[in-house]
């Protein structure tokens, strides 16, 4: 168990920067996921904390020491890679145990700690097979397992779940929420899954193009996005956006005007570049808009496609300025593609982003 | 029933008809002279042997004696077990010593980053094409002024690093997941311990291609050790079958009976590894 603190990290390949310096400090204890596109730069962050990527700048320390120049199991930590990476010519005791020779401890604590880590996956079954004879699942435990049997101060996952069919990735994705409860180790988590990030995280980074985009709980981040990026990557659906205008800013507070000149009263303040006229981008979640809501604010939408869910349905639509609007609603009600009626919203549910896509304080 | 039908229907059509007419031809035209050889050696009489060899009376065996093996056995001039030894030894240490040295280098090729190796691979590659008849007389002058020569590490430590086993092990070595290493890594394994206890083991088919093919290589090189050993005590199989051969007056039986016993023992160590040997050849063609 260790804090782990990143202080202007850096890493380019040769003349090819794709980490731009990065500062986090992650607490004793803490799940952290790193979410973002892909070629973000989430797996070299990741592996640059593992060491198996050299640092190019800045300072990593782990526990209190710094880390830059220490091997891997100098600096405690163990790995969970999305292939596997079992190695296929030995069984599952063997898998696990083979950290544990190399640092050369005893028999009895092997068979111990191999012992433990077969009783918390369930894999006591297993340990005499190969990893061929495993389902992908129990292959996944395994590597688990490989990294649980040497008790290191933080766990680093990246990807575990890809290769894993939907039903066993939620199931998996519980247990490694379980596994965190139990062994109460810092954890950092890499995935381009909103979904897992969601769930899993006490605290989530957001990475773009190398650099962090937000840092903050899954609330945090879906309640107080930081920006536009951050808005259309958490949240499935993805939230919604509609161009608009700044019309007025009565005392503090902005007034929008939408594509068709409607004005939209909200609760935001102008930061200081803000000026009347200033194209901004609405943001709305898809539960936030609905057929006939209690919202004060009425937007003209015209049903584009309806996509069943079973205990919900997800309407498209367009408006003024603006296609593939989303909107969560209830089953029961039919609408039908073509339908075309007022939607409401409630104005203090929005977010607005300025031109550059900053979020403008509430 | 559908598959066996159009299996019958296959064997019989002309093209496949053909095929096998093709093959047969080519197996008879390589197996012939084994034949002879073996028939050969079973005949006991000299002047019968000399007689059959024009015609096809040499394909067709006699009264079978070993007469000829028990006589190429008992030479003391000319002593069999004496090269089979020398080249055992020759052949099992530079196949031995073959699979350490280059599947390291190869490793360090496919896995490790250094200035040059890019040039290093090419140069490995291009030495692929080098005969070692080429390289015979500077090499001789060199195990000369070692004073290496008549022995058994003249033989041996020249060959034991091979361009084309190097390759072979790079390819193989280049398609295995660099995970593992990294896994190993993270296990806390050093890189020799990640090549010993994690790559070798995981290769051994393309262990098996590189030893029977540099087995092979040095099971009948002939033109080195016959430069290098001048009296019998460090002569292989290969130079002693010429030697055998070049003897007045010539006793065929026994220069047959020599061949056969010289030749068994690599064909019964490729018949145990074929299986391996065609499958890891298969198999780098359909990956590559
Ligand atoms: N060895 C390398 N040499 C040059 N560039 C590299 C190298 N490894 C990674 N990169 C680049 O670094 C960037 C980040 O890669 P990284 O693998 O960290 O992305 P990622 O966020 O993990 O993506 P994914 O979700 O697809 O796994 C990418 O643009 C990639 O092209
Ligand atoms: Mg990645």
């Amino acid at each position: 168990m260790a804090p782990v603190s990143l202080r202007q990290i850096r890493k380019s390949y040769h003349e090819l920067s794709v980490i731009h310096g990065i500062d986090l400090e992650i607490a004793d204890g803490e799940f952290i996921v790193f979410v973002g596109p892909s070629g973000c730069g989430k797996s070299t962050l990741l592996r640059m904390i593992a060491g198996l990527e050299e640092i190019t700048g800045g300072d990593l320390t782990i526990d209190g020491v710094r880390a830059n120049d220490q091997s891997p199991v100098e600096r405690g930590v163990a790995m969970v890679f999305q292939s596997y990476a079992l190695y296929p010519h030995m069984t599952v005791r063997d898998n696990m145990a083979f950290g544990l020779k190399m640092a050369k401890a005893d028999r009895t604590l092997i068979a111990q700690r191999v012992a433990e880590a077969a009783r918390i996956l369930h894999l006591e079954r297993y340990l005499d097979r190969r990893p061929s004879a495993l389902s992908g699942g129990q292959r996944q435990r395994v590597a688990i397992g490989r990294a649980i049997v040497r008790h290191p101060k933080v766990f680093l996952f990246d990807e575990p779940l890809s290769n894993l069919d939907a039903a066993l990735r939620v199931n998996t994705r519980l247990e490694i929420a379980r596994l965190h409860r139990d062994l109460g180790n810092t954890m950092i988590y890499v995935t381009h899954d909103q979904v897992e990030a969601m769930t899993l995280a006490d605290r989530i980074v957001v990475l773009n193009g190398g650099r962090v985009e937000q840092v903050g709980t899954p609330a945090e981040l879906y309640e107080r996005p930081a920006n536009r990026f951050v808005a259309s990557f958490i949240g499935s659906p993805a939230m919604s956006f509609l161009p608009a205008q700044i019309a007025a800013l009565d005392g503090g507070r902005l007034t929008l005007a939408l594509a068709d000149g409607r004005p939209i009263p909200t609760h935001h303040r102008a930061s200081e570049a803000t000026r009347l006229g200033d194209p901004v981008t609405i943001g709305l979640r898809p539960e936030h808009l609905a057929p006939d809501g209690p919202g004060s604010a009425a937007l003209p939408v015209e049903i584009q496609d309806i996509e069943y869910h079973g205990d919900r349905r997800f309407l498209y639509a367009s408006a003024p300025g603006a296609n593939g609007l989303t909107m969560a609603i209830p089953g029961g009600r039919p609408f039908q593609v073509g339908d075309r009626f007022d939607a409401r919203f409630d104005p203090t549910a929005l977010h607005v982003f300025d031109g550059a896509g900053v979020a403008l304080p509430v | 029933m559908a598959p066996v039908s159009s299996r019958t229907l296959r064997l019989t059509s002309p093209a496949t008809l053909l095929t096998y007419a093709a093959m047969l031809a080519a197996a008879s035209i390589m197996l012939g002279p084994l034949v002879v050889m073996l028939v050969t050696s079973l005949k006991p009489d000299t002047l019968q042997i000399v007689q059959d060899l024009g015609g096809v009376a040499a394909f067709i065996p006699g009264p079978v004696s070993l007469e000829n093996y028990k006589r190429v056995l008992a030479d003391q001039q000319m002593p069999f077990l004496r090269f089979l030894v020398n080249t055992l030894v020759v052949v099992v240490s530079i196949v031995g010593l073959g699979i350490i040295v280059n599947s390291m280098a190869a490793y360090c090729l496919a896995r490790r980053r250094f200035r040059g190796r890019d040039l290093l691979l090419a140069v490995i590659i291009a030495l692929i094409i080098v005969p070692v008849e080429s390289l015979a007389v500077p090499l001789l002058m060199m195990v000369n002024h070692l004073g290496w020569m008549d022995s058994y590490h003249v033989q041996i430590v020249p060959f034991i690093a091979h361009p084309f086993s190097i390759f072979l092990f790079y390819q193989y070595f280049a398609k295995l997941p660099k995970d593992l290493d990294e896994a190993a890594a993270m296990d806390g394994a050093s890189v020799w311990r990640i090549y010993w206890s994690i790559i070798m083991p995981l290769s051994a088919p393309v262990i098996a291609t590189v030893a029977i093919l540099q087995g092979l290589e040095f099971w009948s090189a002939y033109l080195w050790p016959l430069m290098v050993t001048r009296g019998v005590e460090f002569r292989p199989l290969s130079v002693g079958v010429a030697q055998f051969f070049g003897q007045e007056p010539r006793q065929w039986g026994e220069v047959m009976a020599f061949a056969n016993m010289a030749s068994l023992p690599v064909i019964i160590a490729y018949l145990t590894f074929q299986r391996w040997f065609i499958q890891s050849v298969v198999g780098s063609a359909v990956k590559g």
